[in-house]
This record gives structure tokens, sequence and C-alpha cells, in this order.
């Protein structure tokens, strides 16, 4: 039996050096956000670092398998872009892991159904 | 202004003066909405795709009609509604609000009298106890319902004038066609302090977007030859309506975005120069640099069309100053993962931009309530927000 299916928490052997930022990977919009929001700026500006530069490679990697049949390992590499894009606003816009300023309290704006 | 320099406002012979306050803060106000709107319209409950199969259904609660209501699927295939009410002494049958699931009948689960799923009173628990019962009479109480593109409306009149098709009118050819099959790919929910109508109103005008939005979508829907992102154009109909944003084909996306628009063929609504469609409804007087469009189906939803996805947006009136507010984003299913990517893009901007919208909307009913200011001045970008006003307004008179 694939051993990945017992919740092995590693990523495929080509992106192994990507291995430190596996706690990102997290199934659910929500739980993102919640990483981010929790987490502090250097935090996140070494994740977007790291993942940036090699999204176009993870994205070439990840297209060869169906969507609805990725092995564990890839769909936690999958889970990491999707990390990377909750980040990128803290990172590219508010220079701090909250909408600043003017925004609503997002745990009053909840995900239904997740 | 539209951009060619003519005034919706004039051409849609709706009127210029400032409009009263009063709707957004009166309880008498809120209970002749909930008469003479609310009880009198077809109300968009949901999509087919949410019950499927035969015994799927939903519980809504409507606080505006002071009712919850089942939709189910029958057996027969046809959707239905019904009051969410047990013919024996009342209780609710099915849940509360968001209760969903496949059920082949619906048991109180008070005294047990059970129902079908065509509403007929099946089985009384000791039915020699009570006296001359007529079951056939004891239906559960259904309220108008049809679907129309996938959307599920219910209509509480007990003598609806028009059909869904007829209620949906001029705004037909908008709408009708557009894929609607997508998956959902979001669905948010928070319950605010305010009156619908400031719900509403935010979301059908473009105005806002330049200061509320500065930080982060403002630079795709203005720029130098369009400064205050103003709308392409604008159809205001009998009660329905709808508006079509420009789109900034200069604007610079931000790394991520980059990447997202490099990962998919699909489409952002940040970046409006690669929305190009063939959809008949979309983008419905083809100008140049458009972004998606606008349509509110009155009463109380707001959808917006693009290239790709679309979103749905209630404002669930619950009391004068409280409503519930739910959003739906659908996105046409990635073919790869990679396109999955650009979705989460989408999905995420769409999160924090709407954390902006939402923001203004409690300080304002707060505003409002004090009595302090009576009036209020819409601009020509506004034109949605006054049709929208003097649309109610004249059911509430009439």
């Amino acid at each position: 039996m694939d051993d990945s299916k017992q919740g092995n928490r590693e990523l495929p052997a080509d992106f192994a050096q990507l291995g430190k930022f596996v706690n990102w990977a997290l199934p659910t919009q929500g739980e993102r956000r919640v990483k981010r929001l929790t987490s502090t700026m250097p935090e996140i500006e070494e994740f977007y670092a790291a993942i940036l530069p090699e999204m176009e490679r993870i994205a070439t990697y990840l297209d060869q398998y169906p969507m609805h049949e990725m092995p564990d390992d890839a769909k936690l590499l999958l889970y990491l872009t999707y990390a990377f894009m909750a980040v990128a606003p803290a990172v590219e816009i508010f220079n701090e892991p909250s909408v600043t300023d003017a925004a609503f309290d997002y745990r009053r704006f909840v995900e239904v159904g997740e | 202004m539209k951009l060619n320099g003519k005034s919706f406002t004039h051409s849609f012979g709706l009127s210029t003066a400032p409009v009263p306050v009063e709707p957004y803060i009166s309880k008498d106000y809120f209970e002749l909405e909930r008469e003479r709107v609310f009880k009198r319209s077809w109300l968009c409950v949901g999509r087919v795709e949410d019950i499927s199969q035969p015994g799927d259904y939903f519980v809504r609660d409507l606080p505006i009609l002071r009712t919850s209501i089942i939709v189910v699927r029958g057996q027969d295939g046809a959707i239905r509604a019904f009051h969410n009410m047990c013919q024996h002494r009342g209780n609710k049958l099915a849940g509360t609000g968001g209760t969903h699931g496949n059920v082949s009948a619906f048991t109180c689960c008070f005294h047990g009298w059970r129902y079908d799923l065509d509403g007929k009173l099946a089985y009384i628990p000791d039915e020699q106890s009570f006296f001359d019962l007529d079951k056939s009479k004891l239906k559960l109480m259904p309220l108008a319902s049809d679907s129309w593109e996938g959307f599920i409306f219910v209509n509480a009149s007990l003598t609806v004038g028009e059909t869904v098709d007829q209620w949906i009118g001029e705004m037909a050819p908008l709408v009708k066609g557009f894929d609607f099959s997508f998956p959902l790919a979001g669905h948010y929910r928070t319950d605010l302090r305010c009156n619908w109508k400031i719900v509403l109103d935010s979301v059908q005008e473009a105005y806002h977007v330049v200061a509320l939005h500065r930080r982060t979508v403002a630079s795709a829907f203005a720029a130098k030859e369009n400064p205050f992102a103003h709308l392409t154009s604008a159809r205001m109909f009998k009660r329905h309506r709808s508006v079509s944003v420009w789109g900034n084909p200069k604007v610079k996306p931000r790394p991520s975005e980059s990447l997202a628009l490099k990962l998919a063929r699909l489409s952002s609504p940040y970046t409006p120069s690669i929305n190009q469609t063939n959809h008949p409804g979309l983008n419905p007087e083809q100008d140049n640099n458009w972004a998606f469009d606008i349509h509110v189906l009155f009463p109380n939803l707001q959808i917006i069309l693009g290239e790709g996805y679309y979103l749905t947006q209630w404002a669930w009136p619950v009391a004068v100053d409280q409503t519930r507010y739910e959003v739906k984003m659908y996105m046409k299913p990635p073919a790869v993962p990679s396109e999955s990517i650009m979705q989460e893009f989408n999905k995420v901007m769409l999160y924090d931009v709407l954390l902006e919208d939402l923001f203004t909307l409690e300080n304002t009913q707060a505003s409002l309530s004090s009595g302090v200011k009576t009036e209020l001045n819409f601009s020509d970008q506004e034109v949605a927000c006054r049709h929208s006003y003097e649309v109610i307004d004249a059911m509430i008179r009439g």
C-alpha cells in the first residue's frame, strides 16, 4: 500500500527543498487564511520568496496528473501553491498579514460548508 | 455621466433629486417592504444543482417572509417549496436554515407525522384518536416555485400574477444561455447590522472602487482615460437593472496574478484585457475595455457574469437594521491542476476585496440611524441605487 495515504506529509522528491514549508500545505481556504493571519511578516515573506520562483516548475509537475487523481504528495504541493496565493496580497499589497485599515473583521465573514 | 457624455439618470427618466434616508432606517418602511415588496416578488433561493437528485432538499429561513421553507426535489423530479411547518401543531419539520440532505419523506420529530415529498400527509401515529381529520386537507403548505436558467424562485403571494419568465422579462437576454453549470468554488456569509439596501447599493455601483479599493483592485477598473471608474453602459428595466463595468486594459498585474494568468486560460475579474467572450448576453453593448456585467434581479439578488465564472450575492433582510449577506462564486472546472491555482488567486482576491466592501456598511447604518441626516445624493454613476430606490418606493406607495 502506498504509504502516502497514511498521512505522510512529504512533498514529491523533486521539491524536497520546500519541505520546511509543508505546514503551509493546508486543504481549505479558511485554514490557509488563518495561517496567513497568524503568521509574522518575516515568516510570510520567507514562504512567498521560496515559492514564487518555483511556481511554474510546480505547475508543470502537477499537470502530469488529472485534477482528481493526484497522489497525496502532489496534493500537498498543490496546497502549497494555494497557500502562496493566500499570502500574496499580504506581501504584494498590504505589507502585513491582514487586510489593513478599512477592513471588515474576517472572523465574521465565514466560509459556508468547509 | 456616460463615457460619451450623456446622463444615465436622465435617459432612464429617473429623478435627480436627493433621496430620503427614511427607507434605510424606518421600521414602518421595512414592514411595508415586507408586505408589498418581498411577499409579492419572486425570490431566488438557490440553484437546481443544489438539489439534483430526487429526495434532495434544503431548508432556508426567510425572516422577511416570517417563515422557513423547505425546497425539495420530488420522486417525479419536480422541485417544490413548502413552509417548513408540520400541519399538526406547527413544529419545524426539517430543521432550520442551512439544513440539507436527502430523504424519502419528512417526519416531524415532535409526534411523528410523516409527509411525502410532494407535501401529502402520509401517516399520523394513532390517527384514530383524532376527531374528524381530513388528511387530504393537511398537506404541507406550498409556496409557488419555479426555476429559470437553473435558479430556483419562490413566491409567497397566494395569487401570483406573473410567471417567473414574465418576472424576469427584459432581463432575460442578458442572462439566458450563460453556462451556469460551473461548480461552486467559494461560498461566504455574514450577518450585518445594517439595512439590506445598504448592502445591495454597495454592489450595484463602481463609483466606490477608486477610493475604497485603492490598495487592491482600483487600478483594474480605473485609469487615466477613466479616472473615476465610470460604467461603460447601464440598463434600467421595470424592476431589474444591469450595469457594465469598465476594465483597464493596461493594468499591471502583481507577481501572483501574472503567474495565475500564465498558468490558466481562465480569466480573472481583475484583468479585463483577457476577457474575450462569445456569449451573447455578456458585455451587452460590446464596449471596449469591458470587465464584467452586474445584473440585479429585483429585489435582492446581484449576479456578476464574466468569462468562465459568475458570482451571486444576496442581501436577505432580517430586520430594518439586520441583513444576512451571502456570496457564492462559481468557476469553470479546472481542466488541469495548474488552472486551479489561478482559481485560488481569484478566490483569495475576491475575499480580501469583499472585506473592504463590507467595511463601510455597518458604519453607514450607524450614522444614518442617528436621524441627523435626512437625505442622500446619488451621482449618475449610482444610477442603479437610485433605480432601486424608485422601484421599491413606487411599490410601497402603490
